[in-house]
């Protein structure tokens, strides 16, 4: 259950018509999932963000037919400007431009979803763990996040580099792991204010498990911030990525990481600034996409909003 | 304070007869305060309260707000854990019962609140919620479920196509009976109904009372019915309890109590109710009191009731001594009123009625 609703939120971002409730309880949520599409759809920006990161996914699943090049596949050609042949141009090595940033949407992609939900995951463990139970539980969690967050999350990355070795699933773990502090927070915060409400206190009148109460009764009605945070932050972890990829801590060479390669391209800013142009161009309008998402499901959310 | 003497022949006449026992109640909330949340002071919610209910029985809670009926309530169901005091359920003493036991036992006994709109889960069907207590305690199949929400629905004057719907589709009053109805799910044997109706609309309220009066005939529940609405109390209620800062003052049959109170605090409450007949309404004399009810955090000494009490006023104008109220506690019990009152010059007064 504690794994289960972490993923519910992380598909979330890709798609929002997803169940909000969770559980058994899927037939029934209908008639809300239909208002939160209702009010998500009159969201140009958000509709927008939507159909690019839709695109995006398209992107990434079918990169083997859309892509000219492999990933490694040279050609004489260095530091060209985009071209009929090379549409982004190519690289400081030869290799097609335009194929690295298609196969790049799933490095990206996997990265800023997997280390989400991680972040997601242990984030409503502790959060809610932390205002559920309140007291020393509460306290002791609180602190060891004000521990993490004085702890600058860069060396914290190249300590957990050091150790894993350079990888996607490293950076995944990084950024996971460092991700959580403000999950944990706004959770805690959500469940400190709902732990109050009289259907909490009904359903432990009625003999509910503390378990149940925790994810059947609290949690689902927490998801809101949580979802909305969740969706910005998949925007923040492909930044983080980049910024990693840029010192040198993330993902290495052959990797088409968008961030590796606007590190790489960053030499060449003056005579050849396609190579730092594409990739930078797909963070940006990934994060923005993201962003804005997440920016409608707050609004389609709330159901005050009619 | 310990009351142990009260109503004893009731205690020992009812036996098995007496459902829930409280027995020298008490809950004092701690103020924490500065750097390290060191406990500044106590607010004495509940200072020990005894009183027993029978099956079938409908005891009413009456007092102003703050003075720890619904507290009292929470305590009953061990909602909160009593800071001292006993309750006893069937014998069970809730406070020494462990987390399994006490869950197992909770479905004998259940909570209708008085909020109808924080009290239901906005994310769950009425039907979910109704179906919840059976899937966890009785293990029911879906289907299964399905026919009793139908039923309670039903048996609390709801449509079955009702189930559906979520709590947002439904007016306070409907919200209410879906309360109720999830409260009835387990066949609990007594309910506590903390001020179920005061959020409704007045044209609401008499359904819902009757509500109740029909579901306590035809299952044999038990009430705690508590409210600050007296004319409701007495609608509703077998006995009544008066309260006032966290202690009873007064506790009697229904007609005994109405017809003949004896707190000086239940004789101000009873005048304050409006009368229908506007002849007898404005030839009656009302006792109004003065000032607020003095802070839980540092309750007065003595009968807490002094600081307010006009019945004092008039004995100390009439050159009487009333050092005694200041100076001491006033038990619990009968002093020749017919039934128990906290007050050392207790004196029916039949005039306020």
């Amino acid at each position: 259950m504690s794994l289960g609703d972490p993923q519910a939120a992380g598909s979330m971002v890709t798609g929002p018509g997803e169940p909000v409730g969770g559980g058994m309880d899927l037939g029934a949520v209908r008639p809300l999932r239909k208002d939160v599409w209702r009010r998500f759809r009159r969201n140009r920006m958000a509709m927008i963000g939507l159909v690019f990161l839709v695109f995006l996914v398209i992107v990434a699943v079918f990169a083997p037919l859309i892509a000219p090049y492999s990933i490694t596949q040279r050609v004489p050609l260095f530091r060209e400007g985009p071209s009929r042949d090379h549409l982004f141009g190519t690289d400081i090595i030869g290799r097609d431009l335009f194929s690295r940033v298609v196969y790049g949407a799933r490095v990206s992609l996997k990265i800023g979803i997997l280390a989400s939900v991680l972040s997601l995951a242990i984030g409503i463990l502790l959060g809610s763990t932390a205002g559920f139970f309140g007291g020393k539980l509460d306290t002791l969690i609180m602190r060891i996040t004000d521990i993490f967050l004085a702890i600058p999350y860069i060396v914290l990355a190249i300590a957990i580099a050091a150790i894993f070795g350079k990888s996607e699933n490293t950076i995944i773990l990084v950024i996971g792991l460092t991700g959580w502090l403000s999950i944990t927070r706004i959770v805690r915060a959500s469940f400190l204010s709902l732990t109050q409400q009289e259907y909490v206190e009904a359903a432990i009148a009625l003999g509910y498990s503390r378990t149940r109460i925790m994810f059947r009764h609290i949690l689902p009605n927490a998801l809101q911030p949580i979802i909305v945070y969740g969706t910005i932050s998949v925007g923040g972890v492909i930044l983080t990525e980049a910024a990693l990829s840029f010192l040198g801590v993330g993902p290495q060479d052959p990797t088409p990481a968008w961030g590796l390669m606007v590190a790489q391209g960053k030499g060449d800013l003056v005579n050849a600034s396609h190579l730092l142009f594409f990739p930078a161009a797909a963070i940006v309008l990934t994060v923005l996409s993201f962003v804005f998402i997440g920016d409608g499901l707050r609004d389609a959310l709330d159901p005050k909003l009619k | 304070m310990t009351d142990a003497q009260i109503e004893p022949t009731e205690v020992r006449v009812a036996g098995s007869d007496v459902l829930v026992e409280a027995r020298d109640l008490v809950k004092e909330f701690p103020v924490r305060g500065g750097v390290f949340g060191r406990t500044l002071a106590k607010v004495h919610a509940v200072s020990g309260v005894n009183f027993t209910l029978k099956r079938g029985e409908t005891l009413g809670l009456v007092g102003e707000s703050g003075c720890g009926k619904s507290t009292t309530g929470r305590l009953l169901l061990h909602l909160i854990a009593p800071t001292a005091g006993q309750v006893f359920f069937e014998g069970h003493d809730l406070t020494t019962l462990s987390r399994k036991e006490l869950r197992k036992l909770r479905q004998r006994f259940q909570i209708v609140f008085q909020d109808p709109y924080s009290s239901l889960n906005p994310r769950m069907t009425t039907g979910n919620a109704i179906a919840e207590p059976l899937r966890v305690h009785k293990g029911l199949s879906t289907a299964d479920a399905n026919a009793r929400v139908q039923e309670l629905l039903q048996l609390v004057g709801l449509s079955p196509e009702h189930a559906n719907r979520f709590p947002h589709e439904f007016s306070g009053g409907q919200r209410q009976r879906i309360g109720v109805a999830r409260a009835l799910a387990l066949d609990p044997d007594m309910l506590v109904l903390d001020e179920p109706v005061s959020a409704l609309d007045v044209s609401i309220q008499a359904g819902i009372v009757n509500l109740f009066r029909d579901l306590q005939e035809r299952l044999g529940l038990s009430y705690v019915f508590i409210a600050h609405d007296l004319s409701v109390v007495k609608h509703i209620s077998d006995r009544v309890a008066v309260m006032y800062l966290g202690e009873i003052v007064e506790i009697a049959d229904r007609d005994d109590l109405y017809a003949r109170p004896s707190h000086p605090y239940t004789q101000a409450l009873l005048s304050a109710i409006p009368l229908p007949d506007p002849k007898r309404e404005r030839s009656r004399s009302r006792i109004v009191l003065s000032g607020d009810v003095p802070s839980p955090i540092d309750p007065p000494t003595g009968c807490r009731f002094h600081t307010r009490c006009w019945w004092r006023q008039e004995l100390e104008a009439g050159g009487q001594d009333t050092s005694i109220c200041v100076d001491e506690h006033p038990d619990l019990v009968d002093r020749g009123n017919g039934h128990p009152v906290a007050c050392h010059f207790a004196e029916v007064n039949a005039q306020v009625v």
